[in-house]
């Protein structure tokens, strides 16, 4: 049966590596996916996720218990990737890349290409985006945190964080249909 | 609720993020208006494939390297990795191990040799001083002048074009390389087919480590 974070974070303020390496396991998918959908960059969302790591093992003696772990991590993931997008300005569009790895899976190379070509298209119309709505985008829609757990990882109440949601949407959906809409004008 | 209310909320409506209260009146709504459903399915129909594309769960690529970068920068040693087999080769001798080790050194020396002489070092490319946050070089190397396609010699590994509406424009250069980063600004000189030509202006260090290069 798997320990609790708690006993598992009680490990780790004693110096057990193979504790920290616990939680590591539990937790470094979602938080490289969250990196990785906010940057849009394989090698800049490791080293964010790696970052948040480190700064969460250095700071593990000050977490309270109570709170949850992912959503502390969660929170760094998040405040790393806002910093580097803001060191970047880029507001431009960053090309996706060579992602063919994500879509791996058992899908055929026809579903794969077109998994592809669908995450270059979000991912030009989310590089258009401003920050804070890039990163409400990735949690709500792409990770599929709930609205509260966004609101938590995001440090803000429910009220911002339903207007961001809808500015954002609102924002991501124009943006799409400019840039994409194939329907024939009249 | 009129249509343009009901529109404003399907952005929420279609994530189920609206309070239950609004959910009903929208649903209200949308039972007798056949325009608002299809703008309905519009919305939906943006959004329906980002939930699928957040490879929650999916398996990081380079999970191991990332775990070994934390225990790097912990100060951590790494747990030991099996040791390579070191029996001798095919029995050999000390002697003869030795001979055939001298031999490979010699040939390496005469490869390299032919390397250098057929395959010479890439050109190169002014290099950004990293120590200095400013760096003009517009006065010391006016003439300077780089093809674009030629980045990827220089460990560049993607280049992308930005237009900054003044008359100049800069280009976002992506390099293989960590924890170096400068700012490039140039002039634009001409434009050929598949080509750009500048001249550098300034290289300005920035305190990153994926964005190299703005041209």
């Amino acid at each position: 049966m798997q320990r609790d974070d708690a006993a598992v974070i009680r490990d780790c303020r004693d110096g057990s590596q193979d504790a920290f390496r616990e939680l590591f396991d539990r937790y470094h998918k979602r938080a490289y996916w969250i990196a990785r959908n906010m940057v849009n960059r394989h090698e800049a969302a490791l080293e964010i996720a790696q970052d948040a790591f480190v700064r969460v093992y250095q700071a593990i003696r000050t977490f309270d218990l109570e709170r949850k772990f992912g959503t502390w991590l969660y929170q760094i993931v998040v405040n790393l990737c806002i910093d580097h997008l803001r060191r970047l300005r880029a507001n431009k569009e960053q090309a996706a890349e060579g992602i063919a790895e994500i879509a791996a899976s058992q899908k055929g190379p026809l579903q794969r290409l077109q998994d592809l070509e669908l995450r270059e298209r979000v991912a030009r119309v989310m590089a258009r985006l401003p920050v804070k709505y890039r990163a409400v985008l990735t949690l709500r829609d792409l990770q599929g945190f709930s609205g509260e757990e966004a609101a938590e990882i995001l440090k803000c109440n429910a009220a911002t964080m339903r207007w961001r949601l809808f500015r954002a949407r609102q924002l991501f959906k124009e943006f799409w249909e400019k840039t994409f809409d194939e329907l024939p004008t009249g | 609720m009129n249509c343009r209310q009901v529109r404003d909320a399907l952005p929420l409506y279609v994530g189920a993020d609206l309070e239950v209260g609004e959910r009903a009146r929208v649903d209200g709504h949308l039972g007798e208006c056949a325009d608002c459903r299809t703008q309905l399915e519009q919305t939906r129909a943006v959004f329906a494939p980002l939930r699928a594309l957040g490879s929650t769960g999916a398996p990081v690529p380079d999970a191991e390297a990332m775990w070994c970068g934390i225990q790097a920068r912990m100060g951590w040693k790494p747990a030991e990795t099996p040791q390579r087999r070191t029996a001798p080769i095919g029995g050999w001798s000390i002697g003869l191990r030795r001979a055939a080790s001298l031999a490979a050194v010699f040939l390496l020396g005469i490869g390299l040799g032919f390397a250098s002489t057929f395959f010479p070092a890439k050109p190169s490319l002014p290099q950004p001083d990293w120590s200095s946050p400013h760096r003009d070089l517009a006065a010391s190397r006016p003439e300077t002048r780089v093809e674009l396609p030629a980045f990827a010699d220089y460990g560049f590994d993607e280049v992308q074009p930005v237009d900054t509406g003044s008359g100049s424009r800069r280009f976002l250069l992506w390099n293989v390389q960590p924890s170096q980063g400068a700012q490039l600004e140039a002039r634009e000189a001409r434009f050929g087919p598949g080509a750009v030509r500048f001249h550098l202006e300034q290289i300005r260090t920035v305190d990153h480590d994926d964005l190299v290069a703005g041209y």
